[in-house]
């Protein structure tokens, strides 16, 4: 559903990825991995429309989003980003509301489809229970569950999330990754999220883009990268992607661990 | 489990109290100020007016010709400063944001300085001069919001904009010194009465300029609660939502410069209400929602402005107080407490 072909990303003269292909279909979760500075922001920020590609095209159901008007690709690409939100005194109810925004008219005001829509949105991640609280007083895992809510109100075909677990607890963190996998899989959403927990990822997402800093985008099922790794393939994804540092990949572990 | 329509609620109470308040606070101007006019004389005006005919009375006069276009012109102002002072605090994602304090009031007084002391002399006192004083304070603002827009740009961090419209601010102030010093005695004496800061002296027409200014600006604001809202989660969740940040932006600061630049034209510079207005009735209404907050900030503003007016009549034992001694007494305790408990606002 949502397609890259021949992306180069980067500021200026500076380049992130250089010509990637990579594909994000309904119904799936992908998690987006790689070194702090490798370009996960930017990629998310051009697949979201708001910075441009250097080169190549980024395309949803067929359709260039660089072409789509502002109100088109709110309707396409939903974004739940790391800030901790200091919002002042809204509601949750309030919050996922504005996920309607694109759907409601000049003043914003809901109809009572919207507000069904909105009402659906927070029982699928279980916040119904504070629609009425004021999300200042959540904790970080509830108020991320109310940004998804939110998310999900936009009702977007992809929806994309930069370092959503950021703040957050194990806890929360495995709640929130496995609410984004149920829903990716009941609502056939192409959810995008970037991560820097490697483990959550393997055991979690059915796919896993890969950035090794090295301007490549390295696409797969957790499975393949695992196999790659087993076989000690010269230059495997998994031992690329932190070359260089004090770590090697455990595949026991299925995670990071000191050398 | 839904919650609440707009009104209902917590913000319907506190919107209805305000609005009694408000009420109150009018009729207290009315039935107050330096001459005693018995209540059944002032009530007789307030009807007669009402009735389109005017007495000839002393009461007449005073209650109808002074007091009522004082109460209403603070209202007016209290209102406008107050709207202004909410979008900038949207806009900048900036509880301590406010006209007075970022500077904007102040370049809206150089425009007025400009006007009053460099033309001054040869302009004279006529319809064109008041017109020069509204369009001066409107550059003047307009200016100042630029400069704002430019370093805010610039300027990583909430605070560190809040010193620039602080700095912003000294320099039309150390402007508008200059131009005193080098003004003739006359416009010196015209401008430092106009600085102190007064919702008195106006006459119906010029009451009649401030409303539809207020009013009109603050209608404009009421259009915008959608992206308003938006703007709370910040800049990249409201773009994602659709919203153009950059224009709605430029639109908050036209209509917040044009509301404080209008007020500043008849009143005067006025401190403070602008900043605390808007933290009063997000108190009051328990709601950061902008379709509550909006119109609770409007008249919270308008009763803050009156209450202010009538201590600055009923304290000063036939005299006026100047506004600007008595809006901080009044907003400063308020502003601290927004500080000590910035969390949950």
């Amino acid at each position: 559903m949502l397609k890259i072909e021949g992306l180069t990303t980067g500021y200026g003269s500076r380049v992130l990825l250089r010509n990637v292909d990579a594909s994000l279909e309904r119904g799936e979760l992908v998690a987006l991995i790689g070194a702090n500075g490798v370009g996960k922001s930017t990629l998310l920020k051009v697949l979201r429309g708001e910075l441009s590609p250097l080169e190549g095209l980024v395309d949803i159901d067929g359709r260039n989003i660089a072409g789509m008007s502002r109100m088109d690709l709110a309707r396409n690409v939903s974004v739940v980003n790391t800030d901790r939100l200091e919002v002042g005194a809204l509601s949750v109810e309030d919050v996922v509301g504005m996920g309607r925004y694109p759907y409601t008219g000049f003043l914003g005001r809901l109809g009572r489809e919207d507000r069904a829509v909105v009402a659906e949105a927070m029982e699928a991640v279980g916040v119904e229970g504070f629609a009425c609280r004021n999300v200042a007083e959540l904790s970080d895992g509830e108020r991320q569950k109310v940004m998804i809510a939110r998310a999900l109100a936009q009702d977007t075909p992809v929806v994309l999330l930069d370092e959503p677990t950021a703040f957050l607890d194990v806890a929360s963190r495995v709640e929130v990754l496995s609410l984004l996998r149920k829903l990716a899989k009941e609502r056939r959403k192409g959810v995008l999220l970037s991560l820097h927990d490697v483990a959550s990822a393997l055991a979690l997402s059915d796919r896993l883009w890969l950035m090794p800093g090295d301007c490549s985008l390295r696409c797969g099922a957790p499975g393949d990268f695992l196999r790659e790794h087993e076989e000690k393939r010269p230059g495997n994804a998994l031992d690329a992607l932190f070359a260089g540092r004090k770590v090697r990949f455990d595949g026991h572990r299925m995670d990071y661990v000191g050398l | 489990m839904m919650c609440k329509g707009d009104f209902c609620g917590r913000g319907a109470v506190a919107i209805w109290i305000m609005s009694a308040v408000s009420m109150a606070l009018f009729a207290g101007m009315l039935f107050c100020g330096s001459v005693e006019i018995g209540v059944g004389e002032v009530w007789g005006a307030v009807l007669r007016s009402l009735g389109g005919r005017s007495g000839d009375g002393m009461s007449d006069l005073i209650v109808v010709g002074v007091r009522m276009p004082m109460a209403l012109t603070a209202f007016l102002a209290g209102m406008g400063l107050s709207v202004s002072g909410l979008l900038l605090q949207t806009t900048f994602n900036n509880p301590l944001a406010g006209p007075s304090i970022l500077g904007i009031s102040t370049g809206a007084s150089l425009g007025v300085a400009v006007v009053m002391l460099a033309f001054g002399g040869w302009v004279g006192v006529g319809v064109g001069y008041y017109a020069g004083i509204l369009i001066g304070a409107f550059a003047g603002a307009a200016i100042v919001m630029v400069a704002l827009l430019f370093f805010s740009m610039l300027v990583k961090g909430n605070a560190m904009l809040l010193i620039v419209g602080i700095l912003i601010g000294y320099l039309a102030s150390s402007a508008i010194s200059l131009l005193n010093f080098f003004s003739t005695q006359q416009g010196v004496h015209s401008y430092v009465i106009w600085g102190m800061g007064n919702f008195g002296g106006l006459t119906w027409e010029r009451v009649g300029v401030l409303a539809l200014v207020s009013v009109m600006l603050s209608v404009c604001a009421m259009l915008m609660v959608k992206p308003l809202n938006a703007l709370l989660l910040g800049r990249q969740y409201a773009e994602s939502m659709g919203v153009d940040v950059r224009r709605t932006r430029n639109v908050l600061l036209v209509i917040s410069g044009g509301l404080a630049a209008g007020v500043t034209a008849f009143c005067g510079p006025v401190g403070f209400l602008g900043l605390v207005m808007p933290h009063v009735a997000r108190m009051l209404t328990g709601t950061s929602n902008h379709r509550v907050l909006l119109p609770a900030t409007a008249l919270a503003g308008g009763g803050g402005a009156l209450l202010c007016a009538w201590l600055s009549v009923v304290c000063g034992w036939g005299q006026i107080i100047p506004i600007n001694a008595i809006t901080p007494i009044i907003s400063v305790p308020v502003i601290v407490y927004v500080i000590v408990n910035r969390k949950k606002l």
